[in-house]
């Protein structure tokens, strides 16, 4: 493939990448995770303030570099924020991962380039997932930076690629502390690389054994001066996010101490426990009743097997010509840690999964060169384009919120943005408008993403449990949960008129409206008052 | 005067001269000063992590209470069951119109019918008119879920043109143009919504919803009518 094709053809795979994630980017209601992330950082762009949370939450990465975003889209206060400005930064880093394919240079060759962001562009997972405004992304597109920076560090080891090196690595903890997962698979992969060059190689086993001394002192000494510089910037940076700047050194410590409390969440799971083949269930085959649609990502995953083998056969000699294996075993080894987690989550799924379609890539890249008859290249490439496309349709547009996409989880009903814009019209004809008092009385579970949607309105206070507020009376406008209104007592509801909304399938929140603003409402929406 | 008045009168004379201008000032100040609105601090939300994913249906009682018991005359029977069953959409997504008067009531696949999106109605002919004494609606109570604009209506006439009589009605803004009613919606159990119909004689009985809470589309599991042979 000449030069020019390439960039073309790389440059139309990036711009449908970000075309297919930047589309309609409110489509979506906001899920409790994200609307919790969007208030952090309402508090960081309105006050300054950001305090890191060792106990949930993950890094500050997410928030810092949701600012700029802000910024340049004129929005300065939390209530001023949108959707697509906060799901805008991960639009962003979803693209960034296929630009990263690039900083492979050499050690993938251009079709296998093309292939590996061609899958990846259109996957229904990684688009669904670059169109929520969690961490999970910017997990991944560090995640891979640094692997492949270490890949290169390993192959070519000097001051340029240690100091990239420490700035992908610490910007990837930043993001997330369980990023050492992906610390101890890359050094995993690393090994195995080494072995299998080691063990194909007699060549250089001779080479080693022959290397004086003095010169394999040099060798390991210039290593680790390099690796200390790599580490110093990883502490460097790391410090300076988790910190908040220096305003809190402590929290940078505790970022190490809330590594403990991961871990034990991440074996005693609660209700987020699944099984070991849960990813792969969820990645191969889902269909949840007669009328709901297949939902597969087979094709990805048969092509990166497809893949594996052929970065396993050719294995060349020479380490340096070796990161397929190294993609490889990384890309098993994460997703084998990840499925031995008991805590699991749709999204964790991201980090292993983008390293099989990039392998997925080297496999289609090949099996197509091994297959003489060029129909048959176009009949194979339209098939799994139409195949994801179609995948990439349901998964992102029309299952957005449907408890069937295998994506989904524990997402906020479309119905409720029902409630949300019945809250809009009431505040329309009060006198006080978005002033109007609302009382939220809802376990946390059953807040969020309220404070999202209420954002604009000045007087909503937020109460856990019914006993903790008086008299109802106070409140034109109240959101109780279905469990908190069987503690308040018919006389006192007596002059609200209740509706339900679904907040999330299974959970419903009533609101409640003082029958003076509902005539009022009445009224002015001219509804015909008696049935007929 | 003596000098112990005199005395109490400077007493007094000063005490009024030190009083009364921080009086007078107060009241100037009170009047003076310009009025703000008392700010107070709402309780915040409480951050926390991912919530449960629930996907199979929630069979949890969440009313928390049981109906009650409800009376009816001497001799009120069941007289809709196996009854002709019509309805808005001609061609409902899932199962069949018999489903609603065929007397099965569990909340599982294969024992429901759904129409389509948007406002639509079931109606039971019951061969001759009673005087009906209640209705119990079940539309799906494997989740927690509400029917919007449930509108119960009776009619001794067929098309529902003429001495329309409506017996419930929790469309609060009429969205579904058959004017806005003032009954509280409610969540789906497997007791069915229990709806009083006063004796009124009637031959029709039609229902209405609008969508639910899960999705747009409208469900009957059973509906059962209860009444006295009109003498």
């Amino acid at each position: 493939m000449k030069k020019k094709t390439f960039a073309y053809l790389f440059f139309f795979i990036l711009a449908f990448g970000l075309l297919v994630r930047s589309y309609e980017l409110d489509l979506r209601p906001m899920h409790h995770d994200e609307a919790n992330q969007a208030a952090k950082f309402g508090l960081l762009l309105e006050k300054g303030e950001y305090r890191y949370d060792p106990a949930d939450h993950h890094g500050p990465t997410l928030y810092y570099l949701s600012l700029p975003f802000a910024w340049l889209s004129g929005q300065k206060t939390y209530a001023q924020l949108e959707e697509s400005t906060l799901r805008g930064v991960t639009v962003f880093f979803g693209v960034g991962i296929l630009l990263l394919l690039l900083l492979a240079g050499k050690y993938l060759n251009v079709s296998e380039k093309v292939w590996s962001a061609l899958l990846l562009a259109i996957s229904p997972p990684l688009v669904y997932f670059s169109r929520f405004y969690i961490q999970e992304t910017l997990f991944v597109f560090f995640a891979l930076g640094f692997i492949i920076l270490l890949w290169r560090f390993y192959v070519e080891p000097d001051l340029n690629q240690a100091a990239w090196l420490g700035i992908f690595s610490s910007l990837l903890y930043s993001t997330k502390e369980t990023s050492l997962i992906v610390f101890a698979a890359s050094i995993l992969a690393l090994v195995a690389v080494w072995f299998v060059s080691f063990i194909k190689n007699s060549k250089a086993r001779k080479e080693v054994q022959s290397l004086t001394t003095a010169s394999r002192h040099e060798r390991l000494k210039k290593l680790i001066l390099l690796l200390i510089v790599a580490m110093l910037i990883f502490l460097s940076v790391s410090f300076i996010f988790y910190s908040s700047f220096f305003l809190k050194p402590e929290a940078f410590l505790d970022s190490f101490k809330a590594l403990f409390r991961y871990g034990q969440r991440a074996v005693e799971a609660g209700w987020h426990q699944h099984g070991f083949c849960y990813y792969i269930k969820l990645l191969l085959f889902q269909k949840s009743g007669p009328r709901s649609p297949v939902f597969s990502e087979a094709i990805g995953l048969i092509l990166a097997a497809a893949g594996m083998v052929i970065a396993f056969a050719r294995a060349s000699k020479k380490p340096s010509e070796n990161f397929r294996v190294f993609l490889a075993v990384f890309a098993v080894v994460t997703a084998l840690i990840y499925s031995a987690i008991p805590y699991k989550t749709p999204w964790n799924l991201l980090l292993f999964h983008t390293s099989f379609l990039i392998l997925a890539g080297v496999g289609l890249a090949h099996i197509l060169v091994s297959i003489r008859w060029s129909k048959l290249q176009i009949l194979l490439v339209t098939i799994i384009i139409i195949w994801t496309g179609w995948q990439l349709y349901l998964v992102n547009y029309y299952f957005h919120s449907h408890p069937d996409n295998p994506y989904v989880y524990a997402q906020t009903s479309p119905d409720f943005l029902r409630l949300v814009g019945r809250i809009d019209e009431l505040s329309r004809v009060t006198d006080e408008g978005k002033e109007i008092l609302i009382q939220v009385i809802a376990s946390p579970y059953e807040t969020w993403p309220l404070p999202w949607y209420l954002r604009k309105y000045g007087q909503v206070g937020y109460w856990t449990e019914s006993e903790q507020v008086g008299a109802l009376a106070a409140a034109k406008i109240v959101v109780i949960s279905s469990s908190e209104i069987l503690k308040r007592s018919e006389k006192e509801l007596e002059p609200y008129v209740s509706q339900y909304y679904s907040l999330r399938p299974g959970v419903l929140m009533v609101l409640l409206i003082h029958e003076e603003l509902w005539e009022k409402y009445v009224e002015k929406r001219v509804i015909p008052r008696k049935s007929s | 005067m003596t000098r112990p008045v005199l005395a109490k009168l400077a007493g007094i004379i000063v005490l009024l001269g030190f009083y009364l201008p921080l009086l007078a000032g107060v009241r100037v100040q009170s009047t003076n000063q310009e009025k703000v609105e008392l700010k107070i601090q709402l309780p915040r939300p409480m951050f926390i992590g991912t919530p449960r994913n629930i996907k199979t249906p929630n069979l949890e009682q969440v009313t928390g209470k049981p109906r009650g018991p409800f009376y009816v005359p001497k001799g009120t029977e069941l007289v809709s069951q196996k009854k002709l069953v019509i309805s808005s959409d001609l061609q409902p997504v899932i199962g069949e119109l018999s489903y609603v008067t065929d007397g099965e009531k569990s909340g599982e696949d294969g024992y429901f019918v759904e129409l389509g999106p948007g406002p639509q109605w079931v109606q039971i002919d019951l061969k001759a008119s009673y005087n009906l004494q209640a209705i119990v609606i079940w539309h799906y109570h494997s989740q927690a879920r509400v029917y919007r604009d449930v509108v119960v209506q009776v009619s001794e006439d067929k098309d529902f043109v003429k001495d329309v009589v409506t017996i419930f009605n929790n469309d609060h803004d009429n969205s579904s143009g058959l004017g806005a009613g003032r009954d509280k919606e409610y969540i789906e159990t497997n007791e069915g919504k229990l709806v009083d119909v006063k004796g009124v004689k009637t031959r029709y009985v039609r229902l209405w919803s609008n969508g639910n809470t899960a999705n747009d589309m409208n469900h009957y599991v059973e509906v059962e009518v209860y009444g006295l042979p009109v003498k």
